[in-house]
């Protein structure tokens, strides 16, 4: 009982925020000119719904067309003709997942580090330039002119070590790149949050000069690199094991996401269950009081800057790998990392709240992307999730609110009574 | 290390003053004017946002909505000319007030509600570049950019006398207003802070909170009424880059201006006339980017040089923190051996009290 009593406390203020985010940014909607319930049920349709979603409801139960002609209600989420959105929304949660990750660790230990973009777009870089560079090493090493000839056990044993060496050093890059706030910040005290801005932007336009300039492929109008060698290929689901179920047919949803999850439970196991975790958990509540009781803590904090790069450059290396499979101009500037810590602010670095979180800013980044509702632009979104930033964070005000309005019916019950009383 | 700064000390300023100057005749005079003249009108918004960064950090609040503050400025000033045909100078007044609104509503949602003051930060930010967006679809039509004959930049003023000095009438005159504007911003933040009693009420909330309480001082007044200034300012220099440079508004036109503005303010350790000239400075790198992408010649990548002010703003962030560090380890130093000299000498027998302690020999000044 208490512990449900406890789950729904935690719960209900993202709840309420996401409720008063959607209601505040409806203002906005209809100053627009546009009916704010019709434009939501479209965002979210295009979001999270399936095919033919049209209200709220079909988001549960749709009535789908059978072969036949007939129509027959199904359960929305497991409804897989044509694939499923879901898979398209797991799709791009997974790099929002490692990057909330990230940037969970960094602020576990204290560190508001944001440099999660910079990490997310090297490590994206690196995994598509090795992803195409170390192959060609391996057939020129081997002596094959076309990869199409390679025998097979070659290109088994490459489809193995590429991609592990390709994920390696992305992790190494990230890991470097947010290092160097780190020892900034601990060395010198430089504020983490403006060195990691600055350095989001240095890393963005180093890989904006890349794509369009040492390593572009092709005279095509958007540059773009060349793409990774199909040994270096995080082969999706659709195309891989699951290519018959159609849930999956619509998404290059693949072992990125089962990365993620692992990773997930990983960085929950360092954090909550190892002694280096308690150390960086430690370090956040007091960094001076942590030294005194004997907790290296310059120690853990760079420790945790190291951990939350390579997870971000795994993110990076994950979205390169299994669904881009190269990069091209604009990736740097899509702000993927930047999400990952409004993700983790949302679920107040829980890592089952990042879980949660991730998967509902994913879908609606991809509602706003896709809906087109009179002349909204996807932007709204972008205010949507503001707002809900801003609410969530309000946490003390509404439970204070909320104290307020129940104490209120509590007295005024308990002001009637007596009264009632004697008469 | 420590010792040899300590001997040298003084020398190595006085080397490092050289090599200022000398950097500084090369500028003046190594380079071509036009360059001189655009980083004078590029560091515009550094000067109003470093300004503002001052302010808020001076009542003891950082300002990291700066970023939001520009754009919305930069985005009212265009959205209030646009197909109106008003002065331009309307423009930048609006602009002022629409960012002193917001560094009201920041300062309110901060000290009154207790919001998180990053997260506030990052929220404002986050909702200013989307809305600016949003509302040049929806109100204008315009996708990412709004350009029309209608809105006119700011126009340049001749100062009547000094216009008339050959070399120095044409580094200082020609600008727009709004350049002159934040030259006397300048002189009257300064004047604000330090030399009336609202400024020495700034400052002792900053520096000490609980001290301003106990004395009387309504601090939450005081920071309010701080950032609202800040933010009237940051709006001012949002202004600047949408009517002073072009005439037009682009989605996400302040492009960091807002964060570099906050290096500024520390390098020039919060102080108004230092912070001045490390705008120019950070005016000059900017100006430079765009006048090696302007010469094809050269054959230097353009995203690279878009990055020259970011490196040079990292470098600044690192300097600066060295200078603190190396101030905080050199006094740190200076006391040990002090401390280490008075306990020799009570070893050897020269105990308190039996005769006055000559004073320690004094080490170089450190500070």
């Amino acid at each position: 009982m208490n512990v449900i009593r406890q789950t729904l406390d935690r719960v209900s203020i993202p709840i309420i925020a996401i409720l008063l985010g959607l209601a505040a940014s409806s203002f906005f909607v209809a100053l627009a000119g546009a009916n704010p319930i019709d434009a939501y049920q479209r965002l979210f349709c295009e979001g999270f719904g399936p095919k033919g979603c049209a209200t709220f409801g079909d988001l549960i139960f749709v009535q789908a067309e059978q072969e036949d002609g007939s129509f027959q209600t199904v359960f929305s989420p497991t409804y897989g003709a044509g694939g499923n959105r879901l898979a398209l929304v797991l799709e791009q949660a997974t790099p929002l997942i490692l990057t909330a990750l990230s940037a969970a660790v960094a602020f576990q230990v204290g560190m508001f580090s944001i440099g999660m973009d910079g990490q997310f777009v090297l490590g994206g870089i690196v995994a598509a330039f090795l992803g195409y560079w170390i192959p060609d090493q391996i057939y020129l090493a081997a002596g094959v002119t076309d990869p199409e000839t390679a025998s097979e056990s070659l290109r088994t044993i490459m489809h193995l070590v590429v991609p592990l060496l390709c994920i390696g050093a992305s992790m190494l890059v990230g890991a470097i790149y947010s290092w160097i706030p780190g020892i900034l910040k601990i060395r010198l005290n430089v504020n983490e949050l403006i060195s990691t801005i600055i350095f989001n932007a240095i890393a963005v336009q180093l890989v904006g000069y890349l794509v369009n300039f040492p390593l572009r492929s092709d005279m095509n109008n958007i540059a773009r690199t060349r793409r990774i060698d199909d040994t270096a290929w995080l082969i999706p689901f659709n195309r891989g094991i699951f290519a018959d179920i159609e849930w999956f047919s619509g998404a290059r949803l693949g072992i990125g996401l089962i990365i993620a999850l692992l990773a997930a439970g990983l960085v929950w196991f360092f954090l909550w269950r190892t002694t280096a975790g308690y150390e960086q958990r430690m370090t956040r509540g007091s960094s001076l009081f942590a030294r005194f009781g004997g907790i290296p803590s310059a120690r853990a904090a760079l420790r945790a800057m190291l951990i939350s790069g390579a997870l971000s450059g795994l993110a990076g290396a994950l979205y390169i790998l299994g669904v881009e499979r190269r990069v091209v101009d604009g990736f740097a500037t899509s702000g993927t990392g930047f999400e990952g810590v409004l993700v983790a602010i949302l679920s107040k670095e829980s890592i089952i709240g990042i879980l949660l979180v991730a998967p509902f800013f994913a879908g609606l980044n991809l509602g706003a992307i896709n809906f087109q509702f009179g002349n909204l632009p996807r932007q709204l979104g972008g205010i949507i999730i503001a707002f809900i930033i801003l609410f969530s964070s309000m946490e003390d005000f509404i439970r204070l609110q909320l104290a307020k309005l129940t104490n209120r019916g509590r007295a005024r019950r308990r002001d009637k009574t007596p009264g009632e009383a004697a008469v | 290390m420590i010792s040899f700064l300590n001997r040298y000390g003084r020398q190595l300023r006085i080397l490092l003053l050289i090599v200022g100057i000398l950097l500084l005749l090369f500028i003046l005079f190594g380079l071509p004017m036009n360059l001189l003249q655009s980083s004078i009108r590029l560091a515009t918004p550094y000067v109003l946002g470093s300004l503002a960064a001052i302010i808020a950090s001076r009542a003891g609040v950082l300002n990291l909505a700066i970023e939001g503050m520009m754009l919305i400025g930069s985005f009212i000033a265009v959205a209030v000319l646009y197909k109106t045909g008003l002065d331009p100078l309307i423009g930048v007044l609006a602009a002022t007030i629409a960012g002193g609104l917001l560094g009201t509503i920041f300062a309110v949602l901060y000290l009154r509600i207790k919001i998180n003051l990053i997260i506030l930060a990052l929220a404002v930010n986050l909702f200013i570049a989307n809305a600016t967006v949003f509302f040049l679809r929806t109100s204008f039509g315009a996708f990412g950019t709004l350009a029309d004959p209608s809105i006119r930049s700011l126009p340049t003023i001749q100062l009547p006398l000094i216009s008339q000095i050959p070399y120095v009438g044409s580094l200082l005159g020609g600008y727009n207003a709004v350049v002159y504007i934040s030259w006397i911003m300048v002189i009257v933040i300064w004047g604000v802070l330090f030399r009336t009693q609202f400024g020495r009420h700034i400052r002792a909330v900053g520096e000490n909170r609980e001290a301003a309480v106990s004395v009387g001082i309504n601090v939450t007044r005081v920071q309010i009424f701080a950032l609202t200034l800040s933010g009237m300012l940051a709006g001012m220099a949002g202004s600047f880059l949408s009517i002073g440079v072009l005439s037009q508004f682009v989605a996400d036109m302040t492009a960091g201006r807002g964060w570099t503005s906050i290096t500024v303010s520390l390098f020039a350790f919060e102080q108004p006339i230092p912070a001045f000239f490390t705008s120019l400075f950070f005016g000059l790198s900017e100006a430079l980017s765009f006048y090696l992408q302007s010469r094809p010649e050269l054959q230097l990548p353009p995203d690279l040089l878009l990055a020259l002010p970011q490196i040079v703003t990292v470098l600044a962030l690192v300097l600066v923190a060295i200078r603190i560090r190396a101030g905080v380890l050199l006094r740190r130093h200076n006391f040990a051996t002090q401390f280490t000299q008075e306990l020799q000498k009570l070893r050897q027998g020269q105990l308190i009290g039996d005769a006055p302690p000559k004073a320690p020999e004094q080490p170089a000044s450190a500070d």
